[in-house]
């Protein structure tokens, strides 16, 4: 049965984890690899740190398992728990997104997408200046321009 | 300042944000909004650049007035490096901005050969004279001007005023050989006097797919809009005027939602019609044989309290026979689902019914459903059901109970209310954390401010320092002192106002959960319990906080929400 065949997905620090094929391909990449045949033996991912790699197959996992109906329960369910999956810290956001860019899963990048934005919406210029560490020159090059930086420095 | 300016300096290869690659960083822009995409270019090199390349452009989400509004698009889009594709534009105006500005940005989109596209005109809320109403202007969409070969999904979506109207001729003369997904929202159709039968709507969209129309009038003097597409698979006809013709040899879904007058001529592939009817409108109207048909849903209600139902006497027969005559053209139907409404109708003129044969021959399941829970619950005849049931012995049948309904929508209402509430804690959570690292932040300057002023006044009694600067820390302290009041003030108020909130909420939800059967209750319970205690943590902190500001030792309230988790249980 094709449901219990299972795929071996290799990481960048060289761990393996088995994965049923009905998660393993929900990443469209993965999916394009098993259909041009190059994962008899384990599939390559050496973007993607064990630690990405478990998150990701986490939301995998939850998105085949919840019946694809349109029950507003699951999909409520569904979506908290993608709510849930983005509230992570800033490192773990940006390997997301660079992981799940790779392996092209789209419903999620748009929701960290937006978290990210988000963020750099509603930080104050401390903690923004923080979270991006740029040179803070910059800024004094370019006084009098109406920038996020100085509306918010007046709050 | 400088030592600051060191620490980032040293921390350069930290900043994660600017290592992604430009795409990626695109999308985190469109999700930031134009305006602050472009204030983006002043953060460092890397991003000065960045939001001239970006592929999709949305101009809706600026609430700017519309001169300022339209100088920035101009210089953003003269800005823009022209060597970068644009993929989609999503442009909001308000009518009286002015078709200058739509032209321009609209001939920017198809120069670039945009894929997809959506226009939305904003609602004025002006007052409109008597008179105004007859000095109506129609203007036609300046779209129908344009070809493009790129195109693939287009929006449009504009509102009805009394001095201003949109229109599209039918035909248009636009030529959009891939255009695949057409919106059209309150759009006037001017389908002119067509003479000619089914000479038809977006004949030069070969490769249209999906076509939604809501809120659609047929301008007077049209006769009827023909809806002619060979290609044509997903078809949506929401709330609309006006008498409409559907030739579609592919069509595979249809959606009607309060469009009286709708005549399906010709649709031999239909899989799945969804029909919805809140009034005693001119019924869908079906000619053709739907041999492919395999789910129908179809919800007729009469308002209970309608002005037609007064003259039930007079139109009701020939409106019954209209509907059981719709019932017979969906023979071949496997799924079919009802609203009670509709049997109780056919119920109340069984004497139509009874000596017809049912004529659904090949129905795997049929199901019944309140859509109204206020009307009061009616048994199914034995006529109806035999009319419905009889030809398809294997059929499973299901009477959706006005109950289930009402413990589904609770359910439904129980989970919005749940998320409101999260939103307001996780907020709120957010907020306490930041004011609590405020409070210590403003602990420490002032701890320090007094340790260096023992030792200043200690230094100034040795060596003499000059008191100026005792007088400036004297007087930073004040307003210091000052601001933290009002940041009390500020903290007092909105912890106040946020329990509040939460408190009413959460007993709100209580209730629903009290109503609810013990089935669907057990799912929700444990979010609840969950909610109740994050509450309660986070209300006991606040409550804290305020302890500590006000000098009081904190003493966590006994008080606790879980009264309120057991409540429910107790009840059933």
């Amino acid at each position: 049965m094709s449901y219990s065949k299972t795929i071996v997905l290799t990481n960048y620090d060289g761990e393996t984890f088995v994965v049923d094929e009905v998660v393993a391909v929900e990443p469209q990449t993965i999916e394009h690899m098993i259909e041009d045949g190059c994962a008899n033996t384990s599939i390559p991912l050496p973007n993607v740190t064990s630690k990405i790699l478990s998150k990701v197959i986490e939301h995998c996992k939850k998105h085949v398992e919840t019946p694809n109906s349109n029950e507003k329960a699951a999909k409520a369910d569904l979506k908290s728990f993608d709510f849930d999956f983005v509230k992570a810290d800033q490192g773990t956001l940006f390997d997301l997104i660079l992981a799940m860019n790779y392996l092209n899963i789209k419903e999620l990048l748009d929701l960290i997408y937006q978290t990210v934005a988000d963020m750099i919406k509603g930080k104050t210029p401390e903690e923004e200046e923080e979270m991006r560490r740029v040179n803070a020159w910059v800024f004094s090059c370019f006084v009098g321009v109406t920038c996020l930086y100085f509306k918010s420095k007046k709050m | 300042m400088d030592s600051r300016h060191g620490k980032v300096r040293m921390n350069v290869e930290g900043d994660r944000l600017s290592t992604l690659p430009d795409d990626l960083i695109h999308k985190i822009l469109f999700f930031l909004g134009i305006r602050y995409a472009v204030q983006t270019s002043v953060l460092s090199p890397r991003w000065r650049y960045i939001w001239t390349t970006m592929p999709c452009l949305d101009f809706s989400s600026e609430d700017l007035h519309y001169r300022r509004f339209f100088k920035f698009v101009t210089r953003f889009l003269s800005g823009r490096n022209n060597q970068t594709k644009v993929h989609c534009v999503k442009l909001a105006f308000h009518e009286k901005d002015g078709h200058l500005f739509v032209e321009r940005v609209l001939e920017f989109a198809f120069s670039n050969n945009v894929k997809r596209l959506n226009i939305t005109c904003l609602y004025e809320t002006e007052n409109v004279g008597f008179l105004q109403g007859f000095l109506q202007r129609s203007y036609e969409t300046p779209l129908s001007v344009y070809n493009s070969q790129s195109l693939e999904n287009l929006t449009l979506s504009f509102t009805y005023s009394y001095t201003y109207r949109s229109y599209i001729t039918i035909p248009p003369t636009w030529y959009m050989p891939a255009l695949t997904t057409l919106n059209l929202l309150c759009v006037v159709l001017n389908a002119g006097k067509t003479t000619e039968k089914y000479d038809s709507l977006f004949w030069n969209c070969a490769n249209l797919k999906n076509l939604t129309l809501k809120g659609c009038r047929i301008m007077d003097g049209s006769e009827y809009l023909n809806i002619c597409h060979h290609g044509l698979s997903n078809l949506t006809l929401g709330n609309g005027l006006g008498g409409v013709n559907v030739v579609t040899p592919q069509l595979k879904n249809l959606t009607i939602r309060n469009w009286p007058g709708i005549h399906l001529i010709s649709a031999p592939n239909l899989a799945s019609l969804h029909y919805k009817d809140d009034d005693y409108g001119r019924l869908l109207k079906v000619s053709t044989d739907l041999l492919h048909l395999q789910k129908a849903d179809i919800c007729i209600l009469q308002h209970s309290g309608s002005l037609q139902s007064l003259f039930s006497g007079l139109r009701l027969q020939p409106y019954i026979h209209n509907i059981v005559f719709l019932l017979q053209q969906l023979r071949s139907v496997k799924f079919l689902t009802l609203n009670l409404e509709l049997v109780k109708l056919l119920s109340s003129s069984v004497e139509l019914i009874s000596d017809q044969p049912s004529p659904f021959t090949d129905l795997k399941s049929l199901k019944i459903y309140p859509a109204d829970i206020t009307i009061p619950e009616v048994t199914l005849s034995t006529e109806v059901k035999n009319f419905l049931l009889d030809s398809s012995q294997g059929a499973t049948f299901t009477l959706v109970s006005h109950e289930e309904v009402r413990a589904v929508r609770n359910v439904a209402s129980a989970e919005n209310l749940m998320r409101k509430l999260q939103v307001l804690l996780d907020k709120w959570k957010e907020n306490s954390e930041i004011n609590t690292t405020d409070m210590e932040q403003d602990k420490a300057p002032m701890e320090s401010q007094t340790a260096t002023m023992h030792e200043q006044v200690e230094v100034e009694n040795e060596r003499a320092f000059p008191d100026t600067k005792i007088k400036w820390h004297f007087g930073d302290r004040m307003t210091h002192i000052e601001s933290y009041w009002e940041g009390l003030n500020e903290q007092y108020e909105k912890g106040y106002e946020n329990t509040g909130h939460t408190i009413s909420m959460l007993r709100e939800i209580k209730v629903i959960l009290t109503k609810l059967p013990a089935s669907h209750r057990d799912k929700l319970e444990g979010r609840f319990s969950g909610l109740c205690v994050e509450a309660e943590t986070i209300m006991d902190n606040v409550m804290d906080c305020m302890k500590i500001k006000c000098g009081k030792t904190p003493n966590r309230s006994n008080v606790s929400s879980h009264e309120l988790v057991t409540s429910p249980q107790r009840s059933s």
